[in-house]
């Protein structure tokens, strides 16, 4: 019941969930890692990763690592921490990371815990799917006025229209 | 999610308040209070921590599930939301915008249709159905989009299940009550016979759990099997109860049958006054003040002091220069948002009008002005220069540039209006003003009498002549014949004079001015027709048109074809390339469009000769909701993009640190500059529709009447969509 009640009160810092599809789930004794990845798929553009760190034999979520996401950029690679003040669920580490192009990306979690004294990395591979035509992401307000024009027409052919006589 | 939440909680609360008064034995506490807790319900749904463990548990996910489908539906019907939420509309809006469609016999057709319990229950058993089957739930679970198009389907067919059996006033019911007992009972065994497959599952039915991190130590199997107890045992008490209650109304006798009753219009209550910025607590008083208007024109004439002599003396770097940032990224902004969300606060506000005072007192102001030049062709003329002088000199970028402008401002002001009686300067000169005064026609306050009657029993018509409390008006707007704020600088003289306080800053429609009470073929003081002056009409188009090209040369794709231009034709210099640019697309295509529109309108509509220039300057106006969109679209994005443009100026001038620089643009700013065009079109598109209703009084004739300016204004709106999406220039600001 008091685990619950903890689950509850840190998930409940915000009101919204980080949400995400899952694109890992991995074993790294003592840990096990798992990896969120929002927007749902992923595309070109800035993608939050949020990562859940538990021990390995309890499932209880580790909220005191320290936890780094390597990305490889240009050949350069580059390492950003994921921290709990950028998730909305505070039981994630969370991270924005930018991609710039559609593909494949690899990238590493390493994780510094009291566990272990080297860091342990876990490698893993994104999908990014390439960004849709603006005309498709913004096709909702640019239908907007096309909408109220049909619904105007509707609305200026019924004010012709004779009175329906009253129901009985 | 919360706004929407909120807009529907404080729409029925309004609705729910009026007809409680009319009809308190229907509309009572409790319908209120399950109506707050439906959607009470429906924000734990998707806005709580349930919505944080859905990836992670099954009962989580199942427990938001029975949330949408089980609690918020029913209680939100509870709470008997029709009627509600339709009085909670403006009256205007529920009579004239949404009778016509309350009214329309085949839409009540669909309605029942929809609500039919021979349609409903296998809606909502489809709808479960397909849902949970892996392939589709896994769906969801991947994609964002898909999650929120099956918790739509969810709760619309749960809203669609549900109406049969509560039965929402004044919907009449389509089936016997008691033929609902086996409607709910049948809908519980689909329940169940999902529930049983969770429970009894040997496997994990749902990939994403199986792989997903177990919480609290609890198996994906387990997971499984609560997630089924949860549906099954809660789910069906949703289901049971309801129909044990309708199988002992059925066993006490027959229901009593509501009357249907259509809706009534409320009854005529007093005419209330209109909204009047003048009588709001502080903000009125303030704005009356004899003093107010002189200590902000000051504040202003001190940062164009501050512009000019930074603009000499400082360094020739825009973005490190007040006479870069000023002018060029805030106070572009700051007018436009000023437009959109009052009137002409900028005139107001006028640093010029210490000039023209110290002219007046200097030279005494005896001259009439040139009777040739009585019209809006000069500051039209002056517009276009500007657009032009603004790109092909590249004036955001050179200080020294602007600081000569703001002074040349200075010496016309105080030449013009020391030489010239009255405001001949704001009036015929000003381009500033006259940007001001036109897109102020879309803004949604003006300067306006309380009473006609009051200025009927005037006969001093101080608003214009003046008195010992004040000026006149000195554009000759007199107040009880003005329409629109056209010409209207909101210098408040009118408020003062008043001996009666019959003139306030009163809440008009946005773009009212444009047709409402005959539109611009309205006369009005000091104006006359809009709709009969080539001069206004010819301002209109120079800056709905100047919106397009201002914007087009900042943008990326537009700028490759110049320079490529520019390379073909073998010019060193960009100039003639960005002259034709703004002469053929502020002066000929406005023109040449004008006249195509025109002709073909009154090729359409059949409209004479005699009446085809008055017609086509009327619908020249129609556009100007439209270019004032992509104007505060524009100049907004440049404010919002450079906001803390000013901090490395400050930093030089003050010596302080400045914090690192950034420009992020909000992911919602799209967004909103396409909403903002969005109005713009809506607004032009009826302006153009009412304009042609004047023209001519049939109404398919009408349409053939405003068919090409509908096309025209379609067109620009692509245009500047367009514009929209493409990279734009940023300058005058550190990047």
């Amino acid at each position: 019941m008091r685990r619950a009640l903890f689950l509850f009160l840190a998930a409940s810092a915000r009101l919204f969930a980080d949400g995400g599809m899952m694109i890992l789930h991995q074993p790294a004794p003592p840990y096990v890692i798992t990896v969120f990845a929002a927007p749902a798929p992923p595309r070109v553009g800035m993608a939050d990763l949020s990562i859940l760190v538990q021990n390995g034999e309890t499932q209880e979520p580790v909220l005191d690592a320290g936890v780094q996401i390597e990305i490889t950029r240009n050949g350069i690679p580059v390492r950003v921490p994921a921290t709990h003040d950028r998730a909305q669920n505070k039981l994630l580490y969370a991270v924005s990371v930018p991609f710039d192009e559609p593909g494949n990306w690899r990238y590493a979690v390493l994780l510094h815990a009291a566990a272990s004294r080297k860091p342990i990395i876990v490698p893993g591979q994104i999908a990014i799917l390439g960004e849709p035509p603006k005309i498709v992401s913004y096709a909702g307000y640019l239908a907007l006025p096309f909408v109220f024009l049909v619904l105007f027409a509707l609305h200026q052919w019924l004010r012709g229209m004779p009175a329906d006589p009253p129901a009985r | 999610m919360i706004c929407l939440l909120a807009l529907a909680a404080l729409l029925y609360l309004r609705g729910w308040s009026l007809l409680h008064r009319e009809s308190p034995h229907r509309f009572t506490p409790e319908r209120r209070a399950a109506y707050l807790a439906g959607l009470g319900a429906l924000f734990i749904a998707l806005a709580s921590p349930l919505d944080a463990f859905g990836n992670f548990l099954l009962e989580a996910h199942m427990a938001q599930h029975l949330l949408l489908i089980l609690i918020a539906p029913p209680l939100i019907l509870m709470g008997q939301p029709l009627l509600p939420m339709l009085r909670g509309l403006p009256q205007a809006t529920l009579k004239n915008g949404l009778g016509p469609f309350l009214r329309w016999r085949a839409l009540r057709r669909i309605g029942r249709v929809l609500t039919h319990p021979a349609l409903t229950w296998p809606a909502m058993t489809v709808a479960i159905v397909f849902w949970h089957m892996p392939r589709f739930y896994e769906l969801a679970l991947n994609s964002s989009v898909w999650h929120g198009a099956e918790h739509a389907c969810f709760f619309y067919a749960a809203i669609l299940f549900w109406w049969p059996v509560i039965q929402v006033w004044p919907s009449r019911p389509q089936w016997p009550r008691w033929m609902l007992i086996p409607y709910l009972v049948f809908a519980d065994i689909v329940n169940t016979a999902l529930s049983a497959w969770l429970v009894f599952s040997t496997h994990v039915v749902y990939r994403t759990y199986a792989l997903a991190p177990r919480l609290g130590g609890i198996s994906a199997l387990d997971d499984q099997t609560v997630a089924g107890a949860i549906m099954w045992v809660p789910g069906s008490l949703a289901y049971l109860i309801p129909a044990f209650v309708l199988a002992m109304q059925a066993l006490n006798g027959p229901r009593h049958q509501p009357r249907l009753v259509r809706i009534q219009p409320a009854p005529r209550r007093p005419a209330r006054q209109r909204w009047d910025l003048l009588r709001v607590p502080v903000i009125g008083a303030i704005l009356r003040q004899r003093y107010f208007r002189p200590a902000i024109q000051c504040i202003l004439f001190a940062l164009a002091v501050a512009v000019v002599i930074d603009g000499f003396f400082g360094p020739q770097i825009a973005p490190m220069n007040l006479a870069g940032v000023l002018p060029w990224t805030y106070w572009r902004g700051f007018a436009v948002i000023a437009l959109l969300a009052g009137g002409n606060l900028f005139c107001m506000a006028c640093p010029f009008m210490l000039p023209r005072n110290l002219g007046r007192r200097l030279f005494s102001a005896r001259r009439r002005w040139p009777g040739m030049l009585r019209s809006k062709w000069l500051a039209a003329g002056l517009l276009v220069l500007y657009f032009w002088a603004y790109e092909a000199f590249s004036l955001w970028s050179s200080p020294w540039w602007t600081a000569w402008i703001v002074v040349g401002y200075f010496v016309t002001a105080l030449v013009v209006d020391g030489w010239f009686r009255g405001a001949s300067f704001c009036k015929y000169v000003c381009p500033i003003g006259q940007f001001h005064f036109l897109n102020a026609l879309v803004s949604p306050l003006e300067v306006k009498v309380r009473s006609a009657a009051v200025c009927a029993s005037c006969d001093t018509h101080d608003c214009i002549r003046g008195n010992a409390a004040g000026h006149g008006c000195e554009l000759h707007l007199f107040q009880p014949r003005k329409s629109g704020n056209f010409d209207c600088t909101f210098c408040l003289d009118c408020v003062h004079a008043c001996p009666h306080d019959n003139v306030g800053i009163m809440k008009n429609p946005p773009a009212a001015a444009l047709y409402r009470n005959g539109g611009v073929d309205r006369g009005s003081s000091g104006i006359g027709r809009l709709s009969s002056r080539p001069d206004a009409a010819a301002l209109a188009w120079v800056l709905v048109f100047g919106a397009l090209i201002n914007a087009a040369a900042m943008v990326d794709p537009v700028m490759q074809s110049m320079h490529s231009l520019t390379a073909i034709v073998g010019l060193k210099s960009m100039l003639p390339v960005t002259t034709m640019l703004f002469v053929s697309g502020i002066v000929f295509a406005p023109m040449l469009l004008a006249g195509i529109c025109g002709a073909a309108s009154a090729w359409l509509g059949r409209v004479e000769g005699s009446r085809r220039k008055r017609m086509t300057r009327s619908f020249a106006f129609a556009l100007v909701p439209l270019g004032f969109s992509l104007w505060v679209a524009h100049f907004s994005f440049h404010l919002i993009v450079g906001w803390r443009s000013l901090a490395p100026v400050l930093d030089r001038i003050l010596g302080s640190s400045v914090p690192a620089m950034t420009a992020n643009l909000p992911g919602w700013w799209p967004a909103l500059q396409l909403l903002l065009l969005d109005s713009g079109l809506i607004l032009s598109l009826y302006a153009a529709w009412r304009t042609a209703r004047r023209q001519v009084p049939e109404a398919g004739r009408a349409l053939r009447l405003v068919t090409p300016w509908v096309v025209l204004a379609i067109a620009f709106y692509a245009a500047a969509v367009w514009i929209l999406f493409q990279p734009m220039q940023m300058r005058g600001m550190v990047m």
